[in-house]
């Protein structure tokens, strides 16, 4: 066998390469952070693309379990939370070429009465108060609930003046929610490919964590339409806006960005250790 | 109706759009391309002497530290001399100042100033005639420099076409609480992966005014520092880069600063920078698009982008408003599942190239366990968006009325903290 140093060009390319880093003692010297980056810009890409590739395929031919499943979850949480009507499948689509079953309740709810809507506008005002209790360290916080109060202000105002004009049923949301999720899902394979296959990681590690974020929607999907359908029971459809834009697909992506930063935490095989962590 | 919203809601996540790919080029850059840092590798040459100007408003908690780390620079001490410019302070900056004079004569110069226009331009702006030197670096009073440090900030000007460099920050105080830890997270994407990749691509990488310095030809080629400026370091950088002069980033030149430890200062902080920020928007947007024939285009491309930084909060807020109202209206299913899902893409993981940045940033610095902290930026990034565009939305109704924005100083810590003024650094 051919040594480094009597051996291809690339070779002894990559030897001097590793002695260029070698320190007197034998151990290796890291770059300074300033400098590192990664190598084999073409390979990783390759691979990213294709580790995402086979995310998406696995995906798609998991749809007709996930239908199932999801049917499944519906039934035990109508059964648990005690809602009205009946869980039932419907045909849905997405990008017009997906097809798959999801389930759906026969129920609808209810626009609010003035009754409903005094309470909301009560409830709405009493949390934009109490956020000004938020101090210090909890300030972010505070933003975030003036900023669901103004959302929910939205929706009353709207309920008091143009309650007709609505275009949502509860069974058709239940049903896009579940569409719009599964269009996030599709996704995450895509994101993570350009943004975390990348990294220098094994296989088996960027296949984990998409397993992972895939089967935590895969159940929290529905779930999260069920706790929608619940509360717009009680709060009839006033609280349906707030829901859908506060508590939707932002969930989502902050499930999804909290499961990113934990596998961004990984220890690299390329890298040594952290210094500064 | 339906039209009426969706239009401009377009425009607006077109724009938002493309401040996402410049998100995603500028990390794939910084992870495979050519890390460029040209001057680093001075370490030997014929120092020019150099003056370090430090601009001091009630400072008395933080300047010692950085006196003594100053002083203790790998510099001739013989072309090193250091003004700082005590801008009205009413504690112990004076006297700790005068004693330093007194200990280090020549080396130190105080320069007490007791009158005339408050704020950061204004000291430098009156203090540079007096400066003879042609390299000039300027510190925040907080910062705490390395020996190394004034070396390597001054070696690019061994090269004469560039006008100003500028250096990375680094906090130091970042374990004290979650707000300095997220403004770690932050700092790293801005400097470790936007400025280097902007460094590495020939665009504008941002001279900030804190860790950095100028050529002095170069400054009085462009008309020295402007008093009435709200974000000196932002328009001197676009002054420089109209006129040609090249401005540089040293990823390798760390500085230690003290960040915002509480909510207030910070919101008071980035109201500050979004006032100086679109202030600069306003001044050189259009003599940046009139040097496209002179300057390449993606400099004045990448120029305009960074100038808009801060206008694209109230845009994002325009934008969240058109996106609710169009929810209450139905959103047109005959424009098909694109749009939607732009606009989805929009409200969500558009924005998700600003942590793919910052985790990026956090994984070269080997400061991985940190990364977990990045859910807790979305917090940040709401407190930001809404306090940069009641910065704008003020700073509009001022400039309207024809009132004049006063200068806001930012909280120092250390010393109040009781770890001797050098910010815990052994």
């Amino acid at each position: 066998m051919a040594s480094p140093v009597t051996g291809s060009a690339a070779a002894r390319e990559g030897l001097l390469r590793t002695l260029a880093r070698r320190g007197a003692r034998g151990g290796t010297i890291d770059p300074h952070r300033a400098m590192l980056k990664l190598p084999d810009a073409g390979r990783r890409l390759a691979m990213a693309s294709t580790t995402a590739l086979i995310g998406v395929a696995g995906l798609l031919a998991s749809l007709p379990l996930l239908g199932t499943a999801w049917t499944w979850i519906f039934r035990q949480a109508h059964a648990f939370l005690g809602l009205p009507g009946t869980v039932v499948q419907r045909s849905a689509s997405v990008l017009g070429r997906i097809h798959l079953t999801v389930p759906t309740l026969t129920f609808d709810a209810i626009p609010p009465d003035g009754t409903a809507l005094l309470a909301a506008t009560i409830a709405t005002l009493a949390v934009f108060g109490l956020s000004f209790a938020l101090r210090g360290p909890l300030i972010p916080l505070a933003y975030f609930v003036r900023a669901l109060a103004l959302v929910q202000s939205t929706a009353i105002v709207y309920f008091r003046f143009w309650p007709e004009y609505f275009p949502y049923r509860l069974s058709e949301y239940l049903v896009g929610q579940l569409q719009a999720g599964l269009v996030v899902m599709g996704l995450i394979p895509l994101v993570l490919g350009f943004t975390f296959y990348l990294f220098d990681l094994s296989l088996i590690r960027k296949l984990t964590l998409t397993v992972m974020i895939l089967g935590h929607l895969a159940i929290f999907l529905p779930l999260l339409a069920m706790m929608h359908a619940y509360l717009v029971s009680l709060g009839t459809l006033v609280v349906l806006p707030t829901l859908f834009l506060m508590f939707g697909l932002l969930l989502h992506v902050m499930v999804f960005v909290a499961f990113y930063g934990w596998a961004m935490s990984w220890p690299s095989a390329l890298w040594q250790e952290p210094r500064r962590s | 109706m339906r039209t009426a919203l969706l239009v401009p809601l377009f425009i607006i996540v077109g724009i938002v759009a493309v401040y996402t790919i410049r998100h995603y080029i500028f990390t794939l850059n910084r992870l495979f391309g050519t890390q460029r840092q040209p001057y680093v590798d001075i370490g030997t040459a014929q120092w020019p002497p150099v003056t370090i100007v430090v601009p001091a408003h009630n400072e008395e908690r933080v300047i010692a530290g950085m006196l003594d780390a100053l002083l203790g620079a790998d510099y001739p001490a013989d072309r090193l001399s250091i003004v700082v410019i005590n801008d009205r302070s009413t504690d112990g900056t004076k006297a700790i100042l005068d004693d330093y004079a007194r200990r280090f004569p020549g080396r130190v110069k105080p320069r007490h100033r007791t009158g005339g226009r408050p704020g950061k331009a204004a000291a430098l702006a009156e203090t540079s005639g007096e400066i003879e030197t042609e390299v000039i670096l300027v510190f925040d009073a907080d910062y705490l420099p390395g020996a190394g440090l004034i070396k390597q900030l001054v070696a690019p000007f061994f090269d004469p076409e560039v006008g100003a460099v500028m250096g990375r920050v680094v906090p130091l105080n970042l374990s004290r609480t979650l707000l300095t830890r997220l403004l770690d997270l932050e700092r790293s994407g801005g400097y470790q992966v936007d400025q280097q990749a902007r460094m590495n691509l020939g665009l504008v990488p941002q001279y900030g005014g804190t860790v950095g310095g100028v050529r002095r030809s170069a400054l009085e080629a462009v008309g020295g520092w402007h008093a009435d400026a709200l974000a000196e370091d932002t328009d001197m950088t676009y002054r420089l880069i109209v006129a040609g002069w090249q401005v540089v980033y040293q990823n390798r030149s760390e500085c230690y600063e003290e960040v915002p430890e509480n909510w207030p200062t910070r919101i008071r902080q980035i109201k500050r920078w979004a006032r100086g920020h679109n202030q600069a928007l306003a001044t050189f947007a259009w003599p940046l698009l009139k040097s496209v024939r002179r300057l390449p285009a993606s400099v004045v491309f990448d120029g305009l982008l960074l100038l808009g930084v801060f206008a694209v909060g109230p845009l994002l807020l325009v934008g969240f408003g058109l996106a609710t109202a169009l929810y209450y209206v139905g959103f047109p299913v005959e424009y098909g599942i694109l749009p939607v899902l732009g606009v989805a893409t929009y409200s969500t993981l558009g924005n998700f190239a600003a942590f793919f940045e910052v985790a990026t940033a956090a994984r070269l610095d080997g400061s991985r366990n940190r990364i977990r902290l990045l859910p807790f930026l979305m917090f940040g990034f709401l407190v930001s968006l809404i306090s940069v565009s009641v910065a704008t939305v003020t700073q509009m109704v001022q400039s309207l009325r024809g009132e004049e924005h006063h200068w806001e100083k930012t909280e120092r810590y250390r010393n109040g903290n009781g770890d001797g003024g050098n910010g815990g650094i052994p």
